[in-house]
């Protein structure tokens, strides 16, 4: 079985990117599920369609865009979303979350309308919102590989900012610790991870893929560290186990790594509960 | 007691909410091994000057200087430890441990970049030593009582060998029972480690005896001296005093807050 996805170059870098972004987007998944901002996802992949659009837009009129990946597009949108949800969080101080659906509405409205202005990718247009198991070229896995390592690198460096600001944010202020900076840095690599991960899981359900894993370790975990670990186990095992069952099944392959992801969620729910029932 | 070097001093600190003063043209001085308690009635800014010794807040007007040192320009914070008030630190969900969560208290000190130190696993468990914590050191931090949460939280203010801690109202939320063994333990770091503490709370019968000065803030200073000069000034019971004789203490103003 493997070796089709070994012969097929499509499929490999496919299952590369997969396997980068099965360890990545847990990984800030943690940090997001325990700041209670999940929705911040579903806000940032929605405006990276729009970006995604717009650039096949171009592509349309001007051969120059033709030649860029819609995937740069989309990270652009994504992070100048990210800036401009920070922004309005702290316009609307008290309504923070008022952010998410202003960004997530802007975000399908401009992408509809750069959609219905180029008739000519609907084809395209279904990949991109539930994934596809043969839309990465090689040089998109190359731009996902640095991404993923500078991702992880930046999260070891600034782990113990990250954790203290997370868990409590007023005692990480009042030692000193410039949170307003740290959480710009993290903001920005969530944007860029969502627009990576969207040719995999797809626009729906990319913030699946940062929430489902995470929410199934904490079922399990005991300490911080081990639900960063088991995260990215489960997730790993979705994006795999959903790429090799849609490529068979011929599926799109956001809805089969939720589904593995639910069954995953499911089973951890059940054993803690009989490990505490046990217990008693 | 007076001759010992002051570390913190608050010169005609004033705060305004909107366009009411929370706090008026304070005075306040604090010496190196002083464990002060600020009383005063819900609203009198105690917590406003927690916050703005803590620069949570930023001052408006007046100077607040530690070591010396202009707070706007004081940058060495892993000396000052802080215990916030439990019911609002955190949520209890958080999936870590309190090695973990004591852990984090060395971010500061430890650095931008850096990683924590070789010996931090022994460090954490000093510090859990000094609280009486240590055997549930790889406990889940939600799993524990209020009065074990807020030992883990001073844990945390210890680890980086502060020289103060604040605390705001570190006892809400406590059952009674665990009040007295709590702030007998503040006692014990204040005598044996020399720390300054800075405590914020309703409670005077509770820290009556521990403490060696009291502050009684009604948006300005009513009162600041040594438990001593307190009961002096105040032959009642010193209870009912918080509770009725508000009046005697205003007009007073023993030491005015300056030495």
């Amino acid at each position: 079985m493997f070796q089709t996805f070994l012969q097929y170059e499509f499929l490999q870098n496919s299952f590369l990117t997969g396997m980068i972004i099965g360890i990545i987007a847990p990984l800030l998944g943690v940090f997001i599920v325990v700041r209670k901002m999940s929705l911040i996802a579903d806000a940032l992949s929605h405006i990276s369609l729009s970006g995604i659009a717009a650039t096949m837009l171009a592509a349309t009129y001007s051969p120059f865009f033709a030649g860029i990946s819609p995937l740069y597009g989309g990270m652009l949108f994504s992070v100048i979303g990210a800036l401009f949800i920070e922004k309005l969080r702290s316009v609307y101080k008290h309504f923070e979350e008022l952010s998410i659906p202003i960004i997530m509405s802007i975000g399908i409205g401009l992408g509809v309308i750069f959609i219905s202005l180029a008739d000519g990718f609907n084809n395209d247009l279904f990949g991109y919102l539930f994934g596809s198991v043969s839309a990465v070229s090689r040089t998109d896995l190359y731009s996902i590989f640095i991404i993923g390592l500078l991702v992880v690198l930046i999260i070891i460096f600034l782990y113990k900012e990250l954790f203290l600001l997370a868990f409590d944010e007023e005692y990480g202020k009042a030692q000193g610790i410039r949170g307003n900076i740290v959480h710009l840095i993290f903001i920005i690599l969530v944007a860029l991870v969502i627009a990576i991960s969207i040719r995999i899981v797809g626009v729906l359900l990319v913030s699946s893929l940062m929430t489902l894993p995470v929410a199934a370790s904490m079922r399990m975990a005991k300490s911080f560290k081990q639900t960063i670990i088991f995260s990215i186990i489960f997730g790993e095992v979705s994006v795999v186990g959903g790429l090799i069952s849609a490529f068979y099944l011929d599926l799109a392959p956001g809805g089969t790594i939720v589904c593995i992801s639910a069954v995953i969620l499911i089973i951890t729910i059940l054993y803690s509960k009989k490990l505490k029932y046990n217990a008693r | 007691m007076e001759n010992k070097a002051p570390i913190i001093e608050i010169n005609n600190l004033s705060y305004r909410y909107a366009s009411e003063d929370v706090l008026k043209d304070l005075n306040l001085t604090v010496h190196k091994g002083d464990f002060l308690a600020i009383l005063g009635p819900n609203g009198s800014g105690k917590s406003t000057l927690i916050k703005l010794l803590l620069q949570l807040l930023k001052n408006q007007k007046g100077e607040i200087f530690i070591y010396g040192t202009p707070i706007e320009k004081f940058y060495a914070w892993e000396k000052i430890g802080f215990v916030p008030q439990k019911a609002n630190a955190f949520n209890t969900g958080f999936p870590a441990t309190v090695y973990e969560v004591v852990r984090s208290g060395l971010t500061k000190k430890t650095g931008l970049f850096h990683f924590y130190p070789r010996n931090v696993k022994e460090k954490v468990i000093d510090v859990l030593r000094a609280v009486e914590m240590e055997d549930l050191i790889n406990r889940n931090i939600g799993e524990l009582s209020g009065g074990q949460q807020q030992r883990v939280f001073i844990a945390r203010a210890l680890i980086s060998d502060p020289e103060i801690i604040l605390l705001d109202e570190p006892t809400v939320g406590i059952d009674s029972k665990r009040v007295a063994s709590f702030i007998n333990l503040l006692e014990r770091l204040n005598k044996e480690k020399n720390i300054t503490l800075i405590m914020v709370t309703h409670d005077l019968s509770a820290v009556i005896n521990q403490v060696t000065h009291i502050a009684w803030l009604n948006r300005s200073l009513q009162f600041h001296g040594s438990v001593k000069e307190f009961k002096n000034i105040n032959k009642v019971n010193a209870q009912s005093f918080y509770q009725t004789d508000l009046e005697s203490v205003s007009n007073v103003q023993v030491n005015g807050g300056k030495h």
